[in-house]
């Protein structure tokens, strides 16, 4: 049951993550492209949240965590850098 | 301009950052992790303070040497495969059992010492690469020759 739940869960957010790379190609602006690796970085958390269940392994808990964080990061330093155009003030 | 909700947010992050390279660092003996991905953990979450804050105010919280880590760090590093040496085991990782109360037993390896090493150095390295990129440029001189 829970393993049928975890495939479909799968194939939709691998559409999702193909869905975010056509707009990250064809984005017509910068800020685009930026949520559109935002999007795709999101998406890939949970499909790694989802490997956990369907594998058993707890390696992929970490490579959430950490995805996480960096992500975020990577998020707001692309943010500032379109807003501000400088990064570090 | 200052952003509120990344200044409100960063310090948060950082200890998370922390939190989660410290368990890294104690997690990769047998498994993923280790000294280099806690590190950069950990210079991921100080980046952000200079990026949420500016230059001078991430300066003013982490007036750090940074230099002595990464040097400390190769030394530290260094050190553990030659202290191999003396007990017959050079560049090689020893195994030790300890007894801590509370916790019960807790292996130990030399290899730990080396990923601290390695964890000085990534940190050292990327702090004392992001100060020394944000020390402004001073063209002082042209401009007084000029004049």
């Amino acid at each position: 049951m829970i393993q049928t739940a975890v495939q479909i869960a799968l194939w939709v957010l691998a559409f999702s993550i193909a869905l975010s790379f056509y707009r990250l190609a064809k984005g017509p602006t910068v800020p685009d492209r930026v949520v559109a690796a935002d999007n795709i970085a999101t998406n890939l958390t949970g499909l790694f949240a989802l490997f956990a269940i369907q594998t058993g392994e707890k390696l992929f808990i970490i490579a959430v965590v950490a995805l996480t964080i960096l992500s975020f990061v990577a998020t707001a330093v692309y943010a500032k850098f379109l807003e501000r155009g400088k990064i570090i003030e | 301009m200052r952003s509120v909700i990344l200044q409100t947010v960063a310090p948060i992050v950082l200890h998370l950052t922390l939190i989660f390279s410290m368990f890294l660092l104690l997690y990769g003996h047998h498994q993923p992790g280790g000294g280099f991905i806690a590190g950069l953990m950990t210079a991921v979450g100080l980046v952000l303070q200079w990026v949420a804050f500016d230059a001078e105010e991430g300066e003013r919280r982490f007036h750090w040497p940074w230099e002595k880590f990464y040097a400390y760090g190769l030394g530290l590093s260094a050190l553990v495969g030659v202290l191999g040496l003396l007990s017959g085991a050079y560049l090689k990782s020893s195994r030790f059992e300890l007894h801590p109360p509370l916790i019960g037993e807790v292996e130990v390896f030399t290899a730990f010492l080396f990923d601290v090493g390695v964890y000085g150095v990534v940190v050292g390295v990327t702090m004392a690469i992001l100060v020394n990129l944000c020390i402004p440029e001073e063209k002082p001189e042209k401009e007084s020759v000029q004049g």
